[in-house]
């Protein structure tokens, strides 16, 4: 079953085209890496996906579902449900404490806080940084909050997971630690899994390798 | 989004957010003891006071109406510093909602903690403002009778103290349904000059100052609003101006204080206007105090000095208010550049320098406000230009108001950038230290 699926995708910012007509499918829990030098699009093709940007051409598909006929709202309420992103900083809410802003997708949705922080705790579990509840992002590690973030990401059951340079900002212990805790979160839901990577060492993690050069698909391999 | 969540996102606890939160309520809280005091005031009607516990600004009759315009007045400008205070868009808030959008919350969820952050901030104003009343009144009766413009307390207060904070609530809550801006849809670039704009205020401010030779008081508001209107539309101009020669200086510093004039263009404009419309004000108070000073012998000097004292002095504490909402920013701009400022440690720079370069940045917008505001309040009051006309000033005398006021007003931009820089200084010593290098 295709859990995404991007079709002829094209995207310029002011003077520069970042994407000359991609298109990707994502089968329901598989794990692909997109690689590529800075610059070649790699990012601006994850925020297409997201629904963060909207493509200038191409449509994406998720669960079936064309991105282009929702309303910014119904963009928004699908990225709560269906879609986990991970950037490479984390970008958790500055001043809440880290049990909210895991539970804030379920939050968003409206369920009730006590039932929210119930699920929050049970992934804060899964990542290992169940010690951690009430701490702020600045009182933790790179690699903590990274965690929280995928924690977050997960946290409402969505069927496909992006994540732009996620061991970009730690070590690489912490990083290999942190793949690990990624890899095995994505399988344990069943999620598909887009990451966006310079490390070999998370490549090397994926089902299929997609190297994109200039804004196109340069090759694709299955690992 | 249940109603906990929404209380538990709008509540924010970053220093930046707490510093503008306190400033809107305390200026609203400001706002709704003076409104009190004016509706207090209005519902005495004929009842008449003793000379001995009121100002006679209160005890005669023919005078309350007056009062309670220069209170409404006063009431406008220190809510308007508050609408300000609201709508500085801190790094820390913009990050947060970005964070929370890209968490699934939709425009609508973040906007409505826009206006929820704003209800709360009016409701929190207008619940302080029945004590801040009884505060001023109190403060108010140690002084001599002369200068009591807030007669003392009654039952019926509470219930004015009552619909003071409903308004305030409901004004809060349309101003943060309103004025919110997305901050991934908010542009740091400023359009042309909107011609309606400079037109408008171009033309109110002609027709002020013609009409003041023959109607002096209907005459002064028009001019006042030509002057914000002109200002508000040119200024942005000339802050990006100043922002741009800034960061073409080749000193890192200066490239960094140039940041906050470039992305916070409109704010920083709106905060000059309401200093100009002050320090007009204040230009205006001064002149009819000059004119009072000349014609000595056919006023009762205590009386009418005492009036244009205090009113000068309110004006004085909205520019204050005013100043302090540009230090926020300037803090907040602290915070979000600290990695940077970091970096500065290593090329030598040190927290003299930084705080010198924060005077600068707030003395640059200050100043040109002030001094503008007050040389035209001084020329253009109601008795300014008919005045001069037919009777002209002696010019030494002048001349010599003018200059006082120019020397004040510099000396206050100067003077309250430098307390800025001093209360910043902890923030900029936190700034430059190496170990945010580390930080995200």
């Amino acid at each position: 079953m295709i859990a995404l699926e991007l079709t002829d995708i094209e995207y310029s910012y002011r003077r520069n085209t970042a994407l000359r007509g991609v298109s990707l499918q994502v089968e329901a829990g598989e794990i692909v890496a997109i690689t590529g030098a800075s610059g070649c699009g790699k990012s601006t093709l994850l925020h297409c996906a997201a629904g963060i940007l909207t493509p200038d051409k191409g449509s994406v598909r998720l669960d079936g579902q064309d991105l282009a006929e929702l309303s910014a709202d119904a963009r928004a309420a699908l990225r709560r449900t269906k879609i986990g992103v991970v950037l490479q900083f984390g970008q958790l809410v500055p001043d809440l404490p880290l049990i909210d802003n895991v539970a804030l997708p379920l939050l968003l949705a409206g369920h009730q806080r006590s039932e929210a922080h119930e699920h929050a705790r049970e992934w804060l579990t899964q990542v290992g940084i169940q010690d951690e509840a009430d701490a702020v992002p600045s009182e933790l590690s790179g690699g903590q909050t990274q965690r929280a973030a995928i924690a977050r990401a997960l946290v409402s059951g969505p069927s496909v997971v992006l994540a732009d340079e996620p061991t970009g900002s730690l070590d690489s212990r912490a990083g290999k630690e942190l793949l690990d805790v990624l890899v095995s979160t994505a399988r344990y839901r069943g999620a598909a899994l887009v990451m966006v990577t310079h490390d070999n060492l998370v490549a090397a993690a994926a089902n299929r390798e997609i190297r994109l050069r200039d804004g196109v698909i340069q090759h694709e391999v299955a690992l | 989004m249940t109603i906990e969540t929404l209380l538990l996102l709008a509540r924010t606890r970053t220093d930046a957010d707490r510093s503008r939160i306190r400033l809107a309520t305390a200026a609203l809280a400001f706002s709704g003891a003076l409104l009190i005091d004016a509706v207090h005031i209005g519902l005495l009607g004929s009842r008449e006071l003793s000379y001995e516990t009121s100002s006679r600004y209160v005890t005669e009759l023919g005078l309350r109406p007056g009062l309670i315009a220069v209170l409404v007045v006063l009431s406008a400008l220190a809510a308007s510093l508050a609408v300000q205070a609201l709508r500085i868009g801190t790094a820390a808030r913009d990050r947060r909602f970005a964070a929370l959008e890209l968490a699934g919350a939709t425009k609508g969820q973040v906007r409505r903690l826009s206006t929820v952050d704003a209800g709360l901030i009016g409701l929190f104003g207008g619940l302080l403002s029945g004590p801040l009343y009884a505060i001023l009144t109190l403060l108010f009766s140690w002084f001599p009778p002369l200068v009591r413009v807030f007669p003392g307390t009654s039952v019926t207060d509470v219930g004015v103290w009552a619909a003071v904070t409903v308004v305030l609530t409901v004004s809060g809550t349309a101003i943060g349904h309103f004025t919110y801006r997305s901050p991934a849809t908010r542009t740091s670039s400023v359009r042309l000059p909107r011609v309606m704009g400079m037109a408008s205020g171009a033309a109110l401010l002609v027709i002020g100052l013609v009409s003041a030779v023959a109607y002096v008081l209907p005459a002064m508001p028009l001019t006042l609003a030509g002057l914000v209107l002109l200002w508000m539309t040119l200024a942005p101009l000339r802050i990006q101006a100043l922002g741009r020669r800034l960061s073409a200086s080749g000193d890192p510093a200066r490239l960094l204080a140039s940041a906050r004039l470039i992305n916070d263009t409109r704010s920083v404009a709106r905060l000059g206007a309401l200093l100009l419309g002050c320090a007009f004000l204040v230009g205006v108070v001064t002149q009819m105090s000059l004119e009072i000073l000349r014609e000595a012998n056919s006023y009762d000097l205590a009386f009418y000095l005492t009036g244009m004292v205090m009113s000068a002095l309110a004006l004085v504490l909205m520019a204050a208010i005013a100043l302090a909402a540009l230090t926020v920013g300037v803090a907040d701009q602290l915070v979000d550049q600290r990695r940077q400022l970091a970096c500065l440690t290593a090329l030598g720079v040190d927290v003299t320098f930084l705080r010198r370069v924060v005077r600068g940045q707030i003395a640059m917008v200050a100043a040109p406000a002030l001094m503008t505001g007050t040389c035209l309040g001084l020329l253009a009051g109601p008795s300014g230009l008919a005045t001069y006309l037919v009777e002209p000033l002696p010019l030494l005398y002048l001349a010599g108001g003018l200059a006082g006021l120019l020397l004040l007003s510099w000396g206050f931009a100067v003077g309250g950038a430098s307390l800025a820089g001093y209360l910043l200084r902890n923030q900029l010593r936190d700034a430059l230290d190496p170990e945010n290098l580390r930080a995200a």
